[in-house]
């Protein structure tokens, strides 16, 4: 056994930094939307007319919010394993705080933009397109 | 092994990704309030390259993925780009009327 290794003991992926189940969660993630986005590429070549069509009823900014709010909280996670490293126990915590914090503004938006969208009449069994993207 | 990223890699990692996800915004032309058209392909092309070079820095700097082996590293680069390849093959034959 390599001992130089981050996770010795732990096979393939004894290689990997940090926590090593934290990486099979991160692989199998990957995977499933791998396999989503194939699913998606394939109905979009069947109808693209009806995914260009339905694309409007998105709200980019939202969805662009949601996403500069999901790279903060990352950050955030980033720097509590800075912190936990340098045995700072407490500013860990605070960072992870901030970080689930961002995760309730994003449960925010969500609720936000759906309603909205609910209230208009759309959603997910309004065709395959918007299952994709609402579920 | 390699260390963690560091304050300063993570805050440069993050303003990368925030300016190039505004990028994506912009160039999913969200000006276009009423006049919808199709995306064209400088812009889809724009927003898969910024896609994927944002995919790898969370990779290798928020997930330190840099610190792992370089085969580790092969597999995520790789399935990141089957997915953008899956994702941009959809795009191209819905445009091009490739398929039914």
């Amino acid at each position: 056994m390599r001992h130089d290794l981050p996770n010795p003991g732990w096979g393939p992926l004894s290689a990997l930094p940090g926590n090593p189940l934290m990486w099979v969660l991160i692989l199998s993630e990957m995977l499933v939307f791998t396999a989503f986005f194939a699913l998606y590429a394939g109905q979009r070549a069947l109808d693209p007319a009806l995914f260009n069509e339905s694309q409007h009823q998105l709200d980019p900014v939202l969805g662009g919010l949601n996403t500069l709010v999901l790279l903060t909280s990352g950050l955030f996670v980033a720097f509590a394993v800075e912190a936990i490293s340098a045995k700072r126990i407490q500013r860990s915590r605070q960072w992870l705080g901030a970080a689930i914090l961002l995760g309730l503004l994003f449960c925010l938006i969500k609720v936000f933009e759906y309603t909205s969208k609910f209230a208009a009449g759309i959603t997910p069994e309004t065709n395959v397109f918007l299952v994709f993207t609402m579920v | 092994m390699r260390a963690l990223p560091g304050t300063r890699r993570l805050l440069i990692t993050w303003g990368v990704l925030m300016a190039l996800t505004l990028v994506s915004m912009v160039s999913a032309r969200l000006d276009q309030t009423t006049d919808w058209q199709v995306l064209p392909l400088w812009s889809a092309a724009m927003i898969m390259m910024a896609t994927g070079f944002k995919a790898h820095c969370v990779l290798m700097v928020y997930l330190n993925l840099r610190a792992a082996t370089p085969a580790w590293k092969g597999v995520f680069i790789a399935l990141t780009l089957l997915t953008l390849t899956l994702i941009a093959a959809g795009y191209l034959a819905g445009r091009f009327h490739l398929v039914g």
